[in-house]
């Protein structure tokens, strides 16, 4: 399975995995026969894989994200916490080529508070309440730094990027330490009060 | 009406206002001049002495304006200018307003980098909700007591739980997760939203959109979502009005401006709005007017995309009818009125509600509707061949075997839409519908690929 590439788990194997995953979820169970599983590896976690379980059929949609080995089956928890503690428990491995990915990572599903911080790589990933004129988007797309990795430091890897924290888009200074801790170094404010969709209220 | 322009026109006017020989002739500086027709009355133009000033003010007051100000005056007919000589009532208007407008613009903009470095800071801390704290929470808002009192009496609880982002209805266990790293207010925001999807389940409605047919599916879907931002926007009001602000102030500045202003000022203008549901349908068509529906229509096409569901209401006039009786009972609430009931009619035939505006959404949609119509017209075709009688192999190419030219060819009753009834007239049928043999060579030709 390629890492970053979601894949349509089937057959025994998702049957396995919603049987892992049933024993760890908190929700009501998963049916195997309405649920879909897709899931990806991880580069910085040999052997595990990053899988989403989702219940269309149900109103509302039933889904949970989860870390799973083959044998160990981790639903993910929306917090600061779980993902250092994963690192730490699971012998992270970050190297030039994975750290990036553990960036992705993080910012998927490390939580502070209310807020999220939404990782932008290109336009298309701020979620748009309102679609930006033509010119405010050549702007904005020229202002977006890409995840880029500066230099290694001392206790990790140096990364600029792109963050969108609010409606406010932001570029930063980011250092990932080899232990999994991520650590937000300075900011400066790209552009204010854009017109996105709130990620704690959804609307 | 019309204006002079001769700086020396005499003016001639009568005390009663009627024309007289008894002129007047004004002398002094003229701004503007006039002259008056007073209907069919001759002669034609009575005129009025004109000056520095102007003939007459303007009392002209916009009713929208006058009704958000006073809108118990607005009600009684008299003029909201009616204390225009009381100072003290005057100023106790103006300390009303300015209370009120608090509400709205009483709400600085959070500096973003402190903000930001809060939010950095709080990686480190994990702060922990307790469910006495999200009850306390809960019971600041009317419409979130009442979601929650007839959550409680079907059975659902509120549990914590890490593994939701935010908070979860989950239908099968009866129970509302939320996760605890959320403060009491944001909390209670948005277990609203869940416990309204928890109301929408025990009151039938909570339906999903794909088990309809694609316009009406986007339309539910988009009803559904701009219903659940309506209630958490009363919630945020309600404990805005009980002294918890946050969760008001986090929807008034972040990205729900729209609706939170749409809400208060119904609800400012008239505390009644909440219970009658003009407050509600305000938000709900200001959601309408943003580019919310795109974000939503794609998500639902691409669910369709998906398939993850076939049609249950197959036939199109059921489906619709089943949505405007959705729509209907989607807008009641546990206390108030009913807020769409009224509206079924505009936001079936209004294209606000059913348009999708965005053109790559309609192309796709353009799309799914063309494939189901093919994909049924496919399994309506293969239905009917089954009961079709053997057909010699020769038959598949269209090429004329011996039994099909000593014999009459098989006619097929079909009842989809694409019936050739211009050819089936002549025959001996027993109904109107019937294909004819090139259908049978068309099928024949599909079925042998």
């Amino acid at each position: 399975m390629p890492a970053g590439a979601y894949e349509k788990m089937e057959g025994s194997k998702a049957r396995k995995f919603i049987e892992r995953l049933n024993k760890a979820w908190s929700g009501s169970p998963f049916e195997e026969a309405r649920t879909v599983v897709h899931a990806r590896s991880l580069s910085f976690a040999k052997g595990w894989v990053l899988a989403e379980a989702s219940d269309a059929m149900a109103m509302p949609e039933k889904k949970c994200v989860a870390l799973d080995d083959g044998k160990t089956c981790m639903p993910i928890e929306y917090g600061p916490d779980f993902i250092p503690k994963f690192a730490s428990n699971q012998n992270l491995y970050l190297s030039h080529e994975t750290a990036t990915d553990y960036l992705r990572f993080w910012f998927e599903y490390a939580r502070s508070g209310t807020e999220r911080f939404v990782l932008v790589e290109n336009l298309e990933d701020i979620p748009w309440r309102e679609e930006p004129t033509p010119q405010a988007r050549k702007s904005l797309t020229k202002s977006i730094i890409p995840l880029t990795l500066v230099s290694p430091s001392d206790r990790g890897f140096l990364f600029k990027a792109t963050l969108l924290f609010r409606d406010t888009l932001m570029a930063s200074t980011l250092e990932v330490e080899s232990a999994g801790r991520v650590a937000l170094k300075d900011k400066s404010v790209i552009a204010e009060s854009l017109t996105v969709t709130d990620s704690l209220t959804g609307f | 009406m019309k204006l002079g322009n001769n700086k020396n026109s005499i003016i001639h006017m009568s005390t009663d206002g009627t024309h007289s020989n008894d002129t007047f002739t004004y002398k002094g500086p003229l701004a503007a001049r006039m002259a008056c027709h007073m209907g069919n009355f001759t002669p034609v133009a009575i005129c009025n002495i004109l000056g520095d000033q102007p003939l007459f003010y303007i009392d002209y007051v916009d009713q929208e304006e006058a009704d958000f100000i006073e809108p118990s005056l607005a009600e009684s007919g008299i003029p909201a200018d009616f204390f225009a000589d009381n100072i003290d009532e005057l100023r106790r208007r103006m300390a009303r307003l300015e209370s009120a407008s608090q509400h709205i613009d009483g709400y600085a903009r959070e500096n973003i980098e402190a903000a930001f470095e809060a939010a950095v800071e709080n990686l480190k801390a994990d702060p922990s909700l307790t469910l006495e704290a999200l009850e306390a929470g809960i019971a600041k808002s009317n419409i979130a007591s009442a979601l929650y009192a007839a959550a409680a009496a079907k059975g659902v609880t509120l549990c914590l739980s890490r593994q939701v982002d935010t908070a979860l209805y989950d239908r099968d266990q009866k129970c509302v997760h939320v996760n605890p790293r959320l403060p009491v207010s944001m909390a209670t925001l948005v277990v609203t939203k869940a416990l309204r999807q928890a109301w929408q389940h025990i009151s039938g409605t909570a339906i999903h959109p794909l088990h309809f047919s694609p316009e009406e599916a986007v339309l539910l879907n988009r009803i559904q979502q701009a219903d659940l931002a309506v209630c958490s926007v009363r919630a945020a009001w309600e404990m805005n009005l009980s002294g918890d602000k946050s969760a008001w102030a986090r929807i008034l500045t972040v990205s729900s401006y729209d609706l939170a202003v749409g809400f208060a000022r119904e609800a400012i203008a008239d505390f009644r709005a909440l219970n009658n549901g003009h407050a509600g349908h305000a938000a709900f068509e200001r959601w309408f007017f943003s580019g919310r529906c795109k974000d939503v229509d794609r998500k639902l096409i691409q669910s369709m995309l998906a398939d993850h569901h076939g049609l249950i209401f197959e036939n199109a006039q059921v489906s619709k009818m089943v949505t405007n009786d959705i729509i209907a009972k989607t807008g009641e609430l546990p206390q108030g009125k009913n807020y769409l009931s009224n509206l079924i009619e505009v936001i079936l035939s209004d294209p606000l509600f059913t348009e999708v505006r965005d053109r790559s959404n309609a192309n796709f949609l353009w799309f799914i509707k063309f494939e189901r119509s093919f994909r049924t017209s496919e399994e309506s075709l293969e239905h009917n061949l089954q009961g079709m009688p053997h057909i010699p192999a020769g038959a598949s190419t269209g090429a004329p075997t011996k039994e099909s030219v000593h014999e009459p060819a098989s006619v097929i009753a079909f009842t989809g839409k694409n019936i050739r009834k211009t050819k089936a007239k002549g025959r001996d049928h027993q109904g109107g519908d019937m294909a004819t043999v090139y259908y049978i060579d068309h099928f024949l030709s599909l079925s042998n690929r």
